[in-house]
């Protein structure tokens, strides 16, 4: 772990959270001092933890494929911002 | 003695035998809010109507049958607002119940309405909210604990006979411990999460809050289980936790006490009286032994790693487009995500979702988020250790009582460290109860916490009860002023 310098406008843009340069601020200094706690993490000695799925690999957990009742047309689109013919309307994606 | 003093315990013998209706019942409790609420702003939303309506038809002969309890505002309860305190859910209905609610509804349960939280979640004091602060009803200038602050003060000044909450890294035993009520966080995958707004997945656990153990028993067995609509739920028989409340022998019962809890830093006051009632246990018959869990200074570090990386994960789904506020003013895709996010969420959600996204961003993912799930594995090997020479371990739920509105909301590393002693048994998967043991000169509640094994939650139960009934315990009524 290398002493962190954050680029917090690229972290934003990759969180897909607009930030004004105030907030860009705050975040950078409350940053600086979480992540300077979080070294401590160095301290510990872990080589010789081996996490479940690193050897053997990850399994999935998964139910019977059975079908069931998808929740209701109207209660779903009651919550949504903007809905016509029963779709969602988007923001405009292609120009 | 008032109807809204009484445990749900004590409401079942009432109700089964037709001297109290559920509809005097829900009406008394609807007094009891509309006269505190003003002062402690527990609820985010009420549904006297709904609840009304539900008492005149329940089968009192149900395990929960005419109980009214209080659900935190992260649970999906069908029609109603789901708003985990948060901007961005504004206006939301759940289209759904999570399973816990249908397993109330199932067992009699009356729901009356939903508790203030920190927004998803995320904080330590329940000021994080969209809808405003709650009070603690011990001193309406502090703050309840949180997240689940709502649910522990809405039971603590009796304006919920029980609630649920729901507990990733100390938010239902941490507002126990400030409020002065009981709270319990089950092992990982004893209960569903199925309808709980994810924050962090592995970490997260629905649990009760509530005046007495023995109630806290009583709603833990009918809310467990496995689901088969969680995959992390785990399809282990659910004990009858009430009935094995009596059933406990302190004699060759062996309680640890781990030194790494009783650190620098913790209050005199909370000191003296958790020394208080571990020597209580002994005098009970207990056995003693100072145990050691070295790992416990790396927890917070671990799970604010661990919890915003999955919190940034799972908050991407609050996007504005299928549900939830949407920004009205943006110039191109990338933009409408951007204001809609950033006008959605507060500071704190927005802090842990940025940590979370730079912890797992290209070339940290190994130094922190591996190396965090790794420590993980290592807390979890302490407790592993532990439990072979003990059958339960006694600490301080928190370092302090209840700290003051505003004392900590500008230092978030400060916040996080107020559950430095809550984090662990959710890094762990296992159990803990908080229970109160006292209170300071002030007037504060201080909580105990009972750390047990996985899938051991009869045994921190009976404890807890144990505690409650050889001390005499009444839950108090609280002052609900200003100091």
């Amino acid at each position: 772990m290398e002493k962190p310098s954050i680029d917090i406008q690229y972290v934003a843009d990759l969180a897909r959270i607009s930030l004004n340069e105030e907030e860009k601020k705050m975040f950078g200094e409350q940053f600086a001092s979480i992540l300077g706690y979080i070294e401590k993490l160095k301290e510990v000695k872990i080589d010789d933890v081996v996490l479940k799925g690193e050897e053997e690999g990850f399994k999935n957990n998964l139910r019977e494929d059975l079908p069931q009742d998808g929740l209701a047309t109207e209660d779903v689109l009651r919550n949504a911002p903007h809905h016509a013919n029963n779709l969602f309307i988007v923001p405009k994606i292609i120009e | 003695m008032n109807l809204f003093e009484y445990t749900i315990s004590e409401l079942r013998r009432l109700l089964v035998r037709k001297e109290l209706s559920p509809t005097e019942l829900t009406e008394a409790l609807f007094s009891r809010i509309a006269e505190v609420e003003p002062k402690i702003n527990a609820y985010n939303y009420i549904n006297h109507e709904r609840a009304i309506e539900r008492a005149k038809t329940v089968n009192v002969d149900l395990p929960l049958g005419g109980i009214p309890i209080a659900i935190k505002d992260n649970i999906n309860v069908r029609a109603e607002p789901c708003r985990c305190a948060s901007k961005i859910l504004e206006g939301y209905l759940s289209p759904y119940n999570a399973t816990v609610i249908e397993k109330l509804i199932k067992a009699g349960a009356i729901l009356v309405g939903r508790t203030n939280m920190d927004e998803f979640a995320m904080g330590s004091s329940t000021e994080n909210s969209a809808t405003g602060l709650t009070k603690n009803p011990w001193d309406l200038q502090r703050v309840p604990g949180g997240s689940s602050g709502g649910s522990a003060a809405a039971v603590a000044s009796h304006e919920a006979f029980c609630a649920l909450g729901s507990d990733t890294g100390g938010s239902i035993r941490q507002p126990a411990s400030f409020c002065g009520c009981v709270g319990l966080k089950p092992t990982y995958g004893r209960v569903s999460r199925y309808g709980l707004t994810a924050f962090a997945s592995s970490l997260d656990q629905i649990g009760p809050l509530t005046k007495t153990v023995e109630d806290a028993a009583l709603l833990l067995e009918v809310i467990s289980g496995f689901d088969p609509n969680d995959n992390t739920s785990e399809k282990m028989p659910v004990p009858r936790f009430s009935e094995l409340l009596e059933t406990l022998s302190l004699k060759n019962m062996v309680l640890g006490v781990p030194k790494e809890y009783f650190i620098e830093g913790i209050d005199g006051e909370v000191r003296e009286a958790i020394n208080k009632a571990i020597a209580h246990f002994e005098s009970l018959g207990a056995k003693i032994e100072e145990v050691s869990l070295p790992h416990t200074p790396y927890a917070v570090a671990t799970y604010y790693i661990l919890a915003t990386a999955e919190a940034s994960a799972n908050l991407a789904r609050f996007d504005g487009i299928r549900y939830g506020r949407r920004s009205k003013h943006y110039e191109d895709l990338l933009d409408y995500y951007g204001k809609t996010r950033d006008e959605g969420f507060g500071s704190e959600v927005k802090r842990r979702i940025l940590l979370g996204t730079y912890v797992l961003s290209s070339g940290y993912y190994d130094a922190y988020y591996l190396r965090a799930l790794k420590v993980k594995e290592k807390i979890k090997q302490d407790f592993s250790s532990v439990f072979k020479k003990c059958q339960a371990l006694l600490t301080p739920t928190s370092p302090f009582c209840a700290f003051r509105i505003g004392e900590k909301s500008n230092d978030p590393l400060q916040m996080y460290l107020a559950d430095i002693f809550t984090i662990a048994v959710n890094l762990a998967g296992i159990c803990g109860l908080s229970i109160p043991c006292g209170q300071s000169t002030e007037g504060l509640p201080i909580g105990l916490q009972i750390i047990g094994p996985a899938w051991k939650e009869e045994v921190i139960l009976a404890l807890g009860h144990l505690y409650q009934k050889s001390t005499g315990w009444k839950p108090p009524i609280p002052p609900l002023e200003k100091t």
